[in-house]
């Protein structure tokens, strides 16, 4: 387009004008600007955005679905299911989800992951909402620990998730008995917990239990708390009778975890996170305290034991001081006596002891048993219930028991034992009876014959003949006294009851049926029947008319 | 083709896009423009800045393609499984089910005939810028065809607007679009465009023989 100036011929040899072309962009090309911006806005936030992914193993697929499985934290989505396939052996599938960035934080070594399907068990039904919907993985997040990718899944989903507020205790227990995860923990037979998981010790000797209280329940379990299994019957029959405890029907069927706090104790603190307990097998078992210190003894009883068990109590006048531990029997062929040997196990802290006489070491110990046993301490065997015939061991104070010492063995000191009371009884009577067949019944027979005969022959001596006449004679004195009395002092008594009968006769004068006193009071009763008479009246009208009291009487009807 | 036969460029002659009427071109001026003496419609001899035009509705469409094939077309919820779509992804599951005819149809308008289009269109705008002389008829058709083509994607949209508009069962079942019918009918409308925007006489232009570079 270029334009020649020709209007004047003169001006030719100016220079041509550059006309330049209009080099405007095209406003199309915002239409794919707009789409670059849109498409790389839509990357970056996909990028962006694009959280974690994670590879959680599970021991099967079941209702897991590739790319459609989400995962979910309270019902709220975090996450897909990308991909499920197995592990090298085939043991176990692996799932790979990728999570949305939020979560990345939360994903430590303490998150936890499980399938949640519909499940009944026997402590509810979980997860109906999946009937439909199809299963999901459930996760827990972990706050703290390390970060990770790769995670075991749970089999079970967990009872405690993080979002819960309470404490988790561990529990020692010899056996779990019929405890399982998920049993009610109760206190005061409400339920505040529940046992969330267990595990043996390395040893196997005893196993560890998981309980989690619930806030504000987990205020309750203080340091000298007590927990004690209360899962199904506790039925016992021993020295004490017939006992039979249950918590609740739940507890019966599936087992279950009680608590207290002994009050009679000194008050410990609240309890830490992770404290251990001991898990007692029964309510009874709290209320014995545990000690530390014990010591052994040997008993030898020469009776039977029958009915003395492993695990009898040893009392001290009705207090438990400790039980047996071991029964063995013996026999010695060269005194050719056959003795049992029980092994007991005390606990000395069960005294309180005053003074410092007791000090704790082991010299001091034996000193203190030589000095107790030396005041009569022995053991005895004792029926502890008529009913059962369980025996106990009674350690008691007997002054009058035979001298005996503690006798040091290789092992446990050797406390004297005496007869069980039944025994010294049986021993009393066979004594008595033994002693009775020394008596000389013959020789008593014939010395009573001689006394009769000796009897006899004082009855016909001429020293009672005289006795008998001295005594007539007294008799007849005393005769010719009593006529001396009836002749002098007769007639002195005759004067004074004649006088009496003068004080009568005025007597009756004064309180004569014409008397004035008589006639005075006759009128007064008069005069206080008619005060009744009129105080009748009165009450009858009242009774019918009570308002005169207020208005006065009325007008004569 | 025969390079001597008279045309209307050649000849300075403008025929109209609005009633094809013959008229002579004036001298075009800068700040002016001519129009049809009887409607008043812009005159080109050309459709202006064709190739530019059509070059970045192109990209564009080729930009916009890639979400609406990513990102999923629907939301479908049933029984409360929620379950997302992507165009290529509804055609592999009619594929795995056995609805083989099905999958074909959603497969040829969504995925292939889009994409079909964009190629063709960029081949013949290389083609014309290339000044290439080869086969001009042939490329002709092709254009033909990518115009007739164009509108038959939007079946997929029709579908999905047909069904959430249809499947509101509420907690039983429900369809909902995603952003990829979004994406994926901006690149039915964006290739349209393309296409009408491309000018089919720019093929014929390099025939002739002082065919010199338009401005």
């Amino acid at each position: 387009m270029n334009e020649e100036n020709n209007n004047a011929p003169d001006l030719q040899s100016l220079p041509e004008a550059v006309v330049q072309r209009k080099k405007q962009l095209s406003i199309v090309w915002l239409v794919p600007i707009v789409a670059i911006l849109i498409g790389g806005w839509l990357a970056y936030k996909g990028l962006s955005e694009k959280g974690p992914t994670i590879t959680i193993s599970f021991e099967s697929a079941e209702g897991l679905e590739a790319g459609k499985t989400k995962v979910r934290h309270k019902d709220v989505e975090v996450g897909t299911v990308e991909t499920i396939r197995f592990n090298a052996d085939l043991s176990r599938i692996l799932v790979t989800a990728e999570l949305v960035k939020e979560a990345g934080p939360y994903l430590t070594e303490n998150t936890r992951f499980w399938v949640v399907r519909p499940r009944v068990t026997a402590s509810g039904v979980s997860g109906l909402g999946t009937l439909f919907s199809g299963a999901y993985i459930g996760m827990d997040p972990g706050r703290e620990g390390e970060p990770a990718r790769r995670f075991e899944g749970l089999e079970i989903p967990p009872v405690v998730t993080t979002g819960m507020s309470g404490h988790v205790f561990l529990l020692r227990a010899i056996v779990l008995g019929s405890l399982d995860i998920g049993s009610p923990v109760y206190y005061r037979q409400i339920q505040v917990g529940q046992v969330i998981g267990y595990e043996l010790d390395e040893e196997g000797q005893s196993l560890s239990i998981k309980v989690f209280i619930n806030a504000p329940h987990d205020k309750l379990v203080r340091k000298n708390t007590r927990f004690w299994n209360a899962s199904g019957f506790d039925l016992k029959l021993d020295a004490g009778g017939l006992k039979l405890n249950t918590e609740s029907l739940v507890s019966i069927m599936m087992g279950g975890i009680a608590f207290d706090t002994p009050t009679s104790l000194a008050a410990g603190g609240p309890a830490q996170e992770g404290h251990v307990f001991k898990l007692y097998e029964t309510r009874a078992g709290i209320f014995e305290r545990t000690y530390t210190q014990k010591m052994h003894y040997i008993l030898h009883f020469d009776e039977s034991i029958r009915g003395l068990t492993v695990g009898a109590p040893v009392e001290f006048r009705g207090i438990k001081i400790g039980q047996v531990v071991d029964i063995k029997s013996e026999f010695d062929m060269e005194k050719t006596s056959p003795r049992i040997t029980v092994l007991v196990e005390t606990e000395p802290q069960r005294w309180k002891v005053a003074g410092t006489a007791l000090s704790r070491t082991a010299d001091d110990a034996k000193k203190n048993i030589s000095k107790l046993v030396a005041k009569g301490l022995r053991a005895q065997l004792k029926t502890g219930s008529l009913l059962t015939g369980q025996l106990f061991v009674d350690i008691d104070f007997h002054p009058d028991a035979p001298n005996a010492q503690v006798k040091y063995g290789e092992k446990f000191p050797e406390l004297p034992t005496i007869p069980a009371p039944l025994l010294i009884i049986t021993a009393r009577v066979n004594d008595f009876l033994s002693k009775l067949e020394t008596v000389p019944i013959e020789q008593i027979g014939k010395d009573l014959g001689d006394t009769l005969q000796n009897v006899k022959r004082l009855t016909g001596s001429k020293e009672l003949l005289e006795a008998v006449q001295a005594l007539n004679e007294t008799l007849q004195h005393a005769r010719q006294l009593v006529q001396n009395l009836d002749s002098n002092v007769a007639p002195e008594i005759g004067s004074t009851l004649d006088q009496v009968q003068k004080t009568l006769v005025s007597v009756e004068g004064t309180l004569g049926k014409d008397s004035p006193l008589q006639h005075e009071m006759r009128r007064a009763f008069k005069e206080l029947s008619a005060a009744a008479r009129s105080i009748r009246i009165l009450v009858d009208y009242l009774e019918r008319h009570p308002n005169a009291l207020i208005y006065g009487k009325g007008k004569a009807q | 083709m025969n390079a001597s036969l008279p045309t209307a460029l050649k000849n300075t002659l403008i025929s109209c896009h609005s009633c094809h009427l013959l008229c002579k071109a004036a001298p075009s001026l800068e700040d002016a423009s001519t129009v049809c003496p009887r409607c008043g419609a812009k005159l080109h001899s050309r459709k202006p800045n064709s190739v530019a035009r059509t070059w970045a509705l192109v990209i564009a469409a080729f930009i916009v393609y890639i979400p609406a094939n990513v990102l999923p077309i629907t939301h479908v919820m049933s029984f409360g499984k929620a379950q997302s779509d992507t165009i290529m992804s509804g055609v592999i599951y009619f594929v795995k089910s056995g609805s083989w005819p099905i999958a074909l149809v959603i497969f040829v308008a969504s995925v292939f005939v889009p994409l079909l289009k964009l190629f063709l269109l960029t081949f013949l705008l290389i083609s014309v810028q290339m000044k290439s002389k080869w086969r001009p008829k042939d490329r002709t058709r092709l254009y033909r065809i990518t115009e007739a083509i164009g509108r038959w994607s939007m079946v997929d949209i029709y579908v999905v607007t047909i069904l959430v508009a249809l499947v509101k069962l509420g907690s039983l079942a429900t369809i909902e679009a995603g952003p990829g019918a979004i994406f994926f009918a901006g690149v039915v409308i964006i290739t349209i465009f393309a296409a009408m925007s491309f000018d089919p006489r720019l093929i014929w232009d390099t025939q002739e023989p002082n065919y010199e570079r338009r401005k």
